[in-house]
């Protein structure tokens, strides 16, 4: 997967993101589609282009929100960092992988910027909320990023026949 | 093992995080500008696709032509809404206040119409984003309405962009008068209830002051980035505060729960 391509899948997911509504049941949770985006292309892509992938997903999502600029770039990068290093661990080309995957980096997501907004005083934080927004993450997740890696593993078998996902 | 350029690559990464962590405010809006100037067109033919899609389903459900021309009656129809409520809380305004004070400026309020492109990408935020920018007229700190009354205030203004805090973000305060009773207080934002509305609230009213539930809640046009008389939402709840010093009043902002696609912004004066 090349950064050209990897550049492209996040603007086009950043932009679906602030055009999907969240589901209202859920606490208006958005669909992390730059979250999916970041496991899919940890498990199958080299670490410098993981990192590229990390940091941009980071400035897009925050690009895209009132928060100040960095705020959610230390997640992005824990998150496309540690899934490259377990990568060895899991089996990358389950779809169960990914669902599980969705599922623990939405609950991390949600747990992060409650961290981060409580401790800096940006957002108000309340139990009931917090509670859809945490159920809606895992969900949301877990459904989300099967789907993503099955249109990826679709997406490069054209583009790079010989290399596959890795360094093309 | 790590080589010194990995070592140097690293201490370059750290270095460029707590540079962009001390970034001055005004640098920051210059990045996340770049970014957006670039997706919001991207966002705009996404969101016209969409609607396309739906209109191309409207028609094949029997409808034909009427789906583009319903499309179009129902914008100006909105827009003439708005032009007629600016009007009248104008003209109300002028008879009770004429030969008092000089409302000239308040006259020459000109309203931006625009089209919502995007919400916010994370569901922490209440906002959304519009289409059109500084190019177009529209600052920072203006008011946003639409028909059904106000719906926030323009943050973060890009050429190309601009997001709007929607009055039920805790970020939005918008000093507020009860229609009924006259009685001023502090609307903040509240974000979504568990039932999935946009909430706010209304501090600081009166404690002897008879609010009901149901009360119109207007602005006061205190503090000058909000118009005198835009409707902000009704009382759904009233109680008192811990201390017994000022009631309370849970506010549904109507606007914010009938968010359409176009709103207006408030042009800065002398636009």
């Amino acid at each position: 997967m090349s950064r050209r391509l990897i550049t492209l899948l996040l603007l086009a997911g950043a932009s679906l993101q602030t055009l999907l509504p969240g589901p209202v049941w859920l606490g208006s949770h958005e669909w992390p589609v730059l979250l999916a985006l970041i496991l899919c292309i940890a498990l199958k892509t080299d670490r410098d282009r993981v990192l590229y992938a990390g940091l941009l997903a980071g400035l897009l999502h925050d690009t895209f929100s009132p928060a100040p600029l960095g705020v959610s770039l230390p997640f992005f990068l824990l998150v496309a960092l540690g899934v490259y290093t377990i990568r060895k661990e899991v089996f990358g080309d389950q779809i169960i992988t990914y669902g599980v995957l969705g599922l623990l980096g939405g609950l991390c997501k949600t747990l992060y910027f409650t961290f981060v907004f409580a401790a800096s005083g940006l957002r108000p934080v309340e139990a009931g909320p917090l509670a859809a927004r945490l159920g809606g993450s895992l969900l949301l997740g877990a459904f989300l990023t099967p789907l993503l890696f099955l249109i990826l593993a679709a997406l490069p078998s054209r583009r790079t026949r010989n290399t596959g996902w890795i360094g093309g | 093992m790590f080589g010194y350029k990995m070592v140097w690559k690293w201490v370059a990464a750290a270095l460029a995080l707590l540079l962009l962590f001390s970034l001055p405010g005004g640098c920051t809006a210059r990045v996340k500008g770049i970014f957006k100037n670039i997706l919001t067109p991207v966002q705009g033919v996404l969101l016209h696709g969409t609607r396309s899609f739906k209109a191309g389903v409207d028609s094949v459900r029997g409808l034909g032509g009427l789906a583009e021309e319903n499309r179009l009656l129902r914008q100006e129809v909105i827009r003439l809404q708005a032009d007629k409520r600016v009007r009248d809380t104008l003209a109300e305004e002028n008879l009770r206040l004429s030969g008092l004070l000089q409302f000239r400026n308040r006259q020459s309020i000109e309203l931006i119409p625009t089209q919502i492109v995007s919400r916010s990408i994370s569901g922490w935020w209440q906002s959304v984003g519009l289409g059109k920018g500084s190019s177009s007229g529209i600052t920072p700190n203006r008011a946003v309405i639409s028909p059904d009354g106000l719906v926030g205030r323009t943050a973060e203004v890009t050429s190309r962009s601009a997001e709007i805090l929607l009055v039920s973000d805790p970020a939005c305060k918008v000093s507020a008068r009860v229609s009924r009773t006259g009685s001023f207080g502090l609307v903040t934002g509240r974000g979504v209830n568990l039932k999935g509305y946009p909430v706010a609230r209304m501090q600081f009213i009166h404690k002897d002051t008879p609010v009901r539930v149901g009360d119109e809640v207007v602005t006061s046009g205190l503090g000058g980035v909000f118009p005198r008389d835009i409707v902000i939402g009704y009382v759904e709840e009233i109680h008192m505060e811990e201390a017994g010093l000022y009631q309370v009043a849970e506010i549904l902002p109507q606007a914010v729960i009938t968010l359409t696609d176009v709103v207006f912004v408030t042009a800065e004066e002398g636009e």
